[in-house]
């Protein structure tokens, strides 16, 4: 039953443009560019939240890249050990990494305090990894003109530390530039999620999911000329999907293609989602407002920015959501949780009554950081579509 | 707004129960006045809570470490959520009711029980709703949310309180304005205004209170100590539920000059003071009367508490009363564990160790906070460090499905062996004279039994463990005699041991499983430093020293991945003998990914490898189950440290496929004893047979 429902997805060209995004993938966190910027004797800096303003690491010509855990369902032994089993197997995975070497490149590691898993990730990454360089900002829970003045100050002082520790300034000038370039990254993959408005879009959601997890695993330069290009390819080309629905995948931090695949695989599309991987990472441009200083704008952004559920009040997110999902006109939305993650749990049940008050059903799965899907979630994605179909008639 | 259901109602049963305490302390203990005083300031809390409407004034549900001072200094009665959680369970004894309601609320198992179960609470009408929410990011994430969600159930209006993550000034300053926002706030929604000569009284009494903690603390230095057991818990709620309250000024004075007297009388809190213990995190609240009992009963303290009771310096300014809440929402000595986790968590466990003069430490790991169980491992290094043993024991602040009063005794028995043992200075080991002796483990699926003869041969018999233990011993002894061709009658020393030993009457000894293990398998392999026990229902990894005594040792046994169970489980699911399975798992072309975390994700993840098109070959599914309960059992391993040679001993350790897959983890070869069941009833054995030649028995 599911290879005819398929046959619309497995029937189409395949995007060439593609595959050197998943070599990036496949090599990361010790890709090809990385390792080229470090034989360079230049400097790596990894982050690890969409609260950290990574322009400011760039323009002190600092590679930033983005801590992420395995991307598929791993070993987490080591983690374990050190976090204990009831914080999320994201923050686990991550600290497995990194205890296995696999990020000894980095000079810097910039967090902020943005949930638990976050906080004590950092707390046990300084304790038992050590990277040269460690900073954690605080991060405002509100949008508050006090929160952003606050939020302001702390990117200040970000900056101004990591000035110290180069023993150089970071001028006001390459800062504009890291943002102009920022921007253009943000403007292509608002270009690349318009391909996904369409009936029939040219793209999967799992081919997506490939594209932006480059996105923060290599010089924001070359991904802007690898997105562009493939951009062309996917304007040019005549591939078009078609699901039984459309679906938005919104909750927990998810890097892997494959969990998306899962979901496709029964038939229905993926054409956009709420994550951080994604929407909530380049959902909105760096407005630059010639009245402030230029750090400012960038604060402000980074505040003001798609919120994680950690922001109060949680209505600010859910309306985003509900306005994307009326952009995308999907069918339903798949959120997704992965165990221990709590502000998203918190959410839960008051963003699928918002939902529901808009007509969209909300199916809920629990998962583990990195799962690539199992018979489980088929069986209930099935069935949802099932009740979607249904409803619709 | 629900209306509290008279049947239900929760606070009554707080405010009875701390009564009826409070008269029986009175009368038991008419020189201790502090224990009355403690329960009468309970009831009173919640008193004024049931009255608080028709006295005029609005109740305001806070969470925790919200600076409640503000709070009394406008006349608003104060609702302590995670307080209130904890005294449901403790005086009504029982917290299901509630945390069902809170699940069905759609509340995720990862929201902790007190937040879980003071939504239900609400949702029930059991308690009263608020007229505000306060709530505040001070702790976690689950205080950070918990507010919003429970203002939209009730209705009810609501302020959060963004308190920043570190004390820089422009932090305190934002800080100090959210406070104002919220008098403001309270201001408009009560109809009274800040009485600020009031709360200037009120922190001037707060300063006292911590002052008053802080020479508590120093008389709590004395051998023996004089404060009992577990009660650092009522200092806690003091400071929770009367911040800068006379209540609270009074008890604590009482307290203190009790303690004094105490201490110039060289009078203990218990009888014998064996083991001088710290303390992290909270024991679950429904064992409160039997930790006390037991901590008599092994003559075992906690006397110092360094993220509870243990005060940074610093004085709070009266005459700048929100600037000095907000000061002491940083000072609070549980803010050094929630971090940022810096040099003055790992300074004050040092000094407190070593001012306090520890023994031993017990890690409350509640499963619901993860802040509580992330920072274990680094503590737990840095008291190693200068030879403080730490024993972790899982458990859930409320609820007690988690853990149970005989799982936490066997523990905490275990522990204070370890203590008792490395407090001696030198023990026996050679002997002379060789006796024959018995040892026996009732383990909750088998009994084992061992005879150890005077030639060191060794006689066993397995068995399955009946209903009664007793009975399971006797007929597995008597099984063991006849092999050994010795009378039924013979007259030989018995050591039990196992999760059912103490219930054999006959035995002469009962001895913790762990000790008996590391002298079991150092007289098989004297070179084994570390043993992992892979049981039916638990994991554990020991370490041990040449001479087989036990040095420390870390559980697994909150989760079914990991144990025999799960394996067997596993088996069922397959179709398939366990035997099978291993042998097939070495022809595995590769792994199956299959999930490491919890038992119920795996299980779904088997069957859909099984049924998946193509299906995963099963040889690969097999090595896949294995290698995610070796990553369990890895983590486990980890925390502790692994130090060669390694021994696998339980039932699991007949498991091939899995050993092979093990080492591979470990990077080494283990040594699997011939029979690896059967190694604490031969260390029962051993410590019977010195026991009857030192006399002892």
């Amino acid at each position: 039953m599911s290879a005819t429902n398929n046959s619309a997805l497995l029937s189409v060209a395949p995007l060439l443009g593609l595959e050197r995004f998943q070599r990036v993938n496949e090599a990361f966190p010790q890709t090809e560019q990385i390792l080229e910027r470090k034989n360079q004797g230049k400097k790596v800096f990894g982050w690890l939240c969409t609260y950290v303003p990574e322009e400011i690491i760039h323009a002190a010509g600092i590679l930033p890249i983005r801590i992420i855990g395995y991307s598929h369902e791993a070993n987490l032994d080591d983690g374990t050990a050190l976090l204990y089993i009831n914080n999320c197997s994201f923050s686990r995975s991550c600290l497995q990494l990194g205890l296995e070497g696999e990020y000894d490149f980095l000079d810097g590691a910039v967090g902020g305090s943005t949930c638990d898993g976050a906080r004590r990730l950092f707390d046990i990454w300084r304790h038992y990894i050590g990277t040269p360089f460690h900073h954690v900002l605080t991060v405002p829970r509100k949008y508050t003109e006090r929160a952003h003045q606050l939020y302001y100050q702390e990117t200040l002082q970000f900056k101004q530390h990591l000035e110290e520790y180069l023993g150089s300034t970071i001028d006001d000038e390459a800062i504009r530039e890291s943002v102009l370039l920022y921007n253009e990254s943000r403007k292509l993959l608002k270009r690349l999620y318009e391909l996904r408005k369409r009936e029939e879009p040219p793209i999967t959601g799992a081919e997506t999911m490939e594209v932006l997890n480059t996105a923060y695993r290599m010089p924001k330069e070359l991904f802007n000329e690898w997105l562009g290009e493939l951009l062309k390819e996917l304007e040019n080309s005549d591939r078009a999907f078609k699901g039984r629905a459309r679906m938005m995948i919104n909750g927990s931090v998810l890097t892997n293609p494959e969990f998306i695949k899962s979901i496709e695989d029964q038939g229905v599309l993926v054409v956009t989602d709420e994550l951080c991987t994604s929407t909530r990472y380049w959902g909105d441009e760096v407005i630059i407002d010639e009245n402030r200083p230029i750090l400012e704008s960038i604060s402000r952004r980074y505040l003001n920015n798609f919120p994680c559920a950690r922001m109060y009040p949680s209505d600010v997110r859910f309306d985003r959501i509900i306005d994307f999902a009326r952009e995308y006109r999907v069918d339903g939305v798949i959120s997704q949780i992965v165990r221990f993650c709590v502000p998203y749990s918190h959410d839960l049940p008051l963003l699928t009554e918002r939902l529901k008050e808009q007509g969209i059903p909300t199916l809920a799965l629990d998962v583990e950081y990195g799962s690539s899907g199992s018979g489980q979630v088929a069986t209930r994605v099935q069935a949802f579509l099932e009740m979607l179909e249904a409803s619709r008639q | 707004m629900n209306i509290p259901d008279p049947k239900r109602d929760k606070l009554k049963s707080i405010i009875r129960g701390s009564r009826r305490i409070a008269k029986m302390t009175q009368a038991a203990f008419p020189d201790r006045k502090s224990d009355a005083l403690y329960y009468r300031m309970l009831g009173k809390y919640y008193e004024r809570l049931m009255c608080a409407h028709d006295d005029g004034k609005i109740i305001a549900a806070h969470t925790v470490f919200f600076p409640a001072e503000v709070l009394y200094a406008m006349d608003v009665v104060p609702m302590h959520t995670e307080a209130t959680t904890w005294m449901i369970t403790l005086f009504t004894g029982e917290s299901s009711e509630i945390v069902t309601a809170g699940n069905q609320l759609g509340l995720a198992p990862e929201i902790c029980t007190p937040h879980r179960g003071l939504a239900g609470a609400f949702s029930l009408g059991t308690i009263p709703n608020p007229d505000v929410m306060l709530w505040s990011n001070m702790v976690c994430d689950n205080t950070a949310k918990s507010g919003e969600l429970i203002t939209k159930m009730t209705g009810v209006p609501g302020f959060f309180l963004d308190r920043p993550f570190k004390q820089s000034d422009q932090e305190m300053n934002y800080l100090i304005k959210e406070l104002s926002d919220m008098v403001a706030f309270l201001e408009k929604h009560s109809g009274k205004k800040m009485d600020w000569d009031r709360f200037s009284e009120i922190v001037t009494r707060m300063d006292k209170q911590i002052q008053l903690i802080r020479e508590i603390n120093e008389l709590r230095k004395a051998t023996p100590t004089p404060f009992s057991p577990i009660g650092f818990m009522q200092l806690l709620t003091a400071e929770y539920l009367f911040s800068g309250q006379p209540e609270a000024i009074e008890y604590l004075q009482a307290l203190k000059d009790e303690l004094s007297q105490m201490v110039k009388e060289g009078k203990g809190a218990v009888l014998q003071e064996n083991f001088r213990l710290m303390s992290f995190f909270l024991p679950p609240m429904y064992l409160t009367s039997f930790l006390n009992k037991i901590s008599q009963e092994y003559g075992a303290v906690s006397v110092t508490e360094p993220f509870f009771t243990f005060w940074e310096e610093g004085r709070l300014d009266p005459s700048k009363p929100l600037e000095s809440v907000a000061r002491k929402s940083y000072m609070i000595p549980e803010m050094r564990m929630y971090g940022p986790l810096d040099e003055r968590a790992l300074i004050s466990i040092k000094t407190c160790a070593e001012q306090y003069k520890v023994d031993g430490a017990i890690y409350w790991a509640d499963v619901g906070c993860r802040h509580a169980c992330a920072t274990i491992k680094i503590f737990k290094d840095l008291l190693n460090e200068i030879d403080v043993p730490v024993m972790t024991i899982d458990c859930d602040v409320v609820d007690p499905t988690i853990t149970s009063e005989e799982e936490i005794e066997t523990k905490l028995e275990q522990f204070f062996e370890l203590l008792g043992s490395a407090k001696k200075a030198t023990v026996k080991r050679q002997t002379k004279i060789k006796a024959d002796a018995v040892g026996v483990e009732i383990g909750s699926l088998t009994t084992k039994a061992v005879i150890l003869r005077s030639d060191d041969t060794i006689i066993y018999t397995i068995a399955h463990s009946g209903d009664e233990a007793e009975e399971s011993a006797k007929s597995t002894i008597d099984q063991t005699l006849h092999d050994a061709g010795l009378s039924s009658h013979s007259y030989l020393p018995v050591v039990s041991t196992g999760t059912r030993g103490k219930s054999v009457s006959f035995s002469l000894g009962q001895q913790a499983i762990n000790t008996c293990l590391a002298r079991g398998i150092n007289h098989l392999y004297p070179s084994v430093r570390t043993v992992i026990d892979l049981g039916a229902e638990t994991s554990t990894t020991l370490k041990i020293d040449a001479h087989g005594k036990l040095l420390a040792w870390e559980n697994q046994d909150k989760c079914a991945s990991g144990t025999g169970v799960f394996l067997q489980q596993m088996a069922k699911l397959m179709a398939m003998p366990l035997g099978e399975m291993s042998e097939m798992s070495f022809q595995a072309s590769s792994r199956a990914e299959i999930s490491n975390t919890c038992a119920v994700f795996a299980e779904s993840e088997v069957i859909s490898h099984v049924h998946r098109v193509p299906p995963t070959p099963m040889p690969d599914i097999v090595a896949g189950i294995y290698a995610s309960m070796v990553s369990r059992i890895m983590a486990m391993c980890k925390r502790l440290g692994v130090e060669q040679d390694v021994a696998i001993v339980g039932g699991v350790a007949r498991i091939g496929g899995l050993i092979h897959i093990l080492e591979e983890a470990l990077n080494l070869k283990v040594v699997v004893p011939d029979e690896p069941q059967i190694i604490a009833a031969l260390g029962a054995a051993i410590i019977a047979r010195e026991n009857a030649e030192e006399g002892l028995i």
